[in-house]
């Protein structure tokens, strides 16, 4: 009985704090108008050698040689498997469209051999739609019959590497464990 | 070079995107900001679409304002104090690491800056005040402040320092369990559950002779 009254009463406390609804339009957007200002926060890049220079000269040495090894029996040619940054620096363009139809991904993806779409249109079969190249450049595009809505998508790098679209939103899930992207068809007036 | 059928519009601009059914006259469903998780927003503004804070101010601005007009007493104090918070959040967000919930690290720097602010003010006051009258406690609102919140819990929590309306608001208002209270604000747990309990009997106390007044 006296904890149905201390839960009542601390209900009537919160509905009390809560109900105490702040005037915040205008101290939101003031909020936002200073937020504009400021400077865009970006995600430091990463610096492998970072903790190379903090160490004695002997670790160095030793870091050094071993690589020089690594290098010799490899053969360097080996360190040009992939330019991850150069996949990276893509530019994809496909992030909304107003209209069902034929929509036309396109990535820019230097020094790869393949490129595949995959989404939940396709069933994410890497298989089911490869991307072609357009010339000699390094310029892919796949054209896919989309329906009006929220559809997922990633890229296939090579037959084995997974990545979202870092020029569009990404997808709240992830059902494999890869993020995806995430592209709107229809309802012009949305956007 | 092929040309595209359809003119493609970029995503990330600041207004939500409607997500769902598209047909017209379908009921809205959330935009595409409210279905995405707090740390994924905070990837879109450092993937350099930072527009995508917005959808972190809309989602945090109104609690953290209401806690901040509570724990400090007065609706001036509270924007301040909750802009400042939105900017250095903003400013440090690439420190940010996703194994911290970012709704964490807004509050904890919200509590700190009201710890700060309520210093400065009582240091002010205490210039201004009678010799002898100490400085009061951290974030302590003068009772006169109080009155501005308009409520009975505003009116209730009169005489109360700032770390036992922290840490009953914090538990009671924002309902949020003790281990996350503790690594807001320093405090232990046990330290935080008696703070609660004082907070409550004082709060309780004065709520029924307010209901009895």
């Amino acid at each position: 009985m006296l904890d149905r009254d201390e839960n009542g009463w601390l209900e009537e406390v919160r509905r009390d704090y809560r109900g105490a609804a702040p005037a915040a339009d205008d101290a939101r957007e003031r909020l936002l108008a200073r937020l504009a200002a400021e400077p865009a926060p970006r995600r430091p890049r990463a610096n492998p050698f970072r903790w190379l220079a903090q160490q004695p000269l002997s670790i160095q040495g030793a870091v050094a040689g071993v690589a020089l090894l690594v290098a010799a029996a490899s053969g360097i040619g080996a360190f040009r498997e992939i330019d991850r940054a150069a996949v990276a620096r893509h530019v994809a363009v496909a992030t909304a469209a107003p209209e069902a139809g034929t929509i036309t991904f396109a990535l820019r993806a230097p020094q790869v051999s393949s490129v595949a779409l995959v989404g939940d249109f396709n069933a994410w079969d890497p298989g089911a739609t490869p991307m072609r190249r357009q010339g000699q450049g390094d310029l892919w595009t796949a054209q896919v019959a989309l329906s009006n809505g929220l559809h997922s998508y990633a890229y296939v790098i090579d037959g084995r590497q997974w990545q979202p679209d870092p020029g569009a939103p990404l997808s709240p899930e992830a059902p494999f464990g890869v993020r995806s992207s995430v592209i709107v068809v229809g309802e012009r007036d949305a956007f | 070079m092929a040309r595209f059928p359809v003119t493609f519009r970029p995503l990330s601009g600041f207004h939500p995107v409607q997500a769902g059914d598209a047909r017209p006259g379908a009921r809205a469903g959330p935009t595409l900001q409210e279905r995405m998780t707090d740390a994924e927003l905070v990837l879109e503004v450092l993937a350099g679409r930072t527009r995508a804070y917005a959808g972190l101010v809309e989602r945090y601005h109104e609690p953290l304002l209401r806690l901040a007009r509570h724990l400090l007493g007065n609706s001036a104090d509270a924007e301040d104090v909750v802009q400042e918070t939105f900017i250095r959040a903003y400013r440090g967000l690439r420190a940010y690491r996703e194994r911290q919930t970012f709704r964490a690290w807004l509050y904890r720097i919200l509590v700190n800056r009201c710890r700060s602010a309520g210093r400065q003010r009582g240091r002010r006051e205490a210039r201004l005040a009678p010799e002898g009258l100490a400085e009061r406690e951290p974030h302590t609102p003068a009772g006169a402040s109080d009155l501005e919140l308009g409520s009975q819990l505003g009116r209730a929590m009169e005489g109360l320092d700032g770390l036992h309306r922290e840490a009953f608001l914090l538990k009671i208002g924002e309902e949020m369990d003790y281990d996350e209270i503790a690594s807001l604000t320093g405090a232990s747990v046990s330290a935080l559950k008696m703070r609660v309990k004082r907070a409550r009997d004082h709060i309780r106390a004065r709520w029924e002779k307010l209901d009895h007044a």
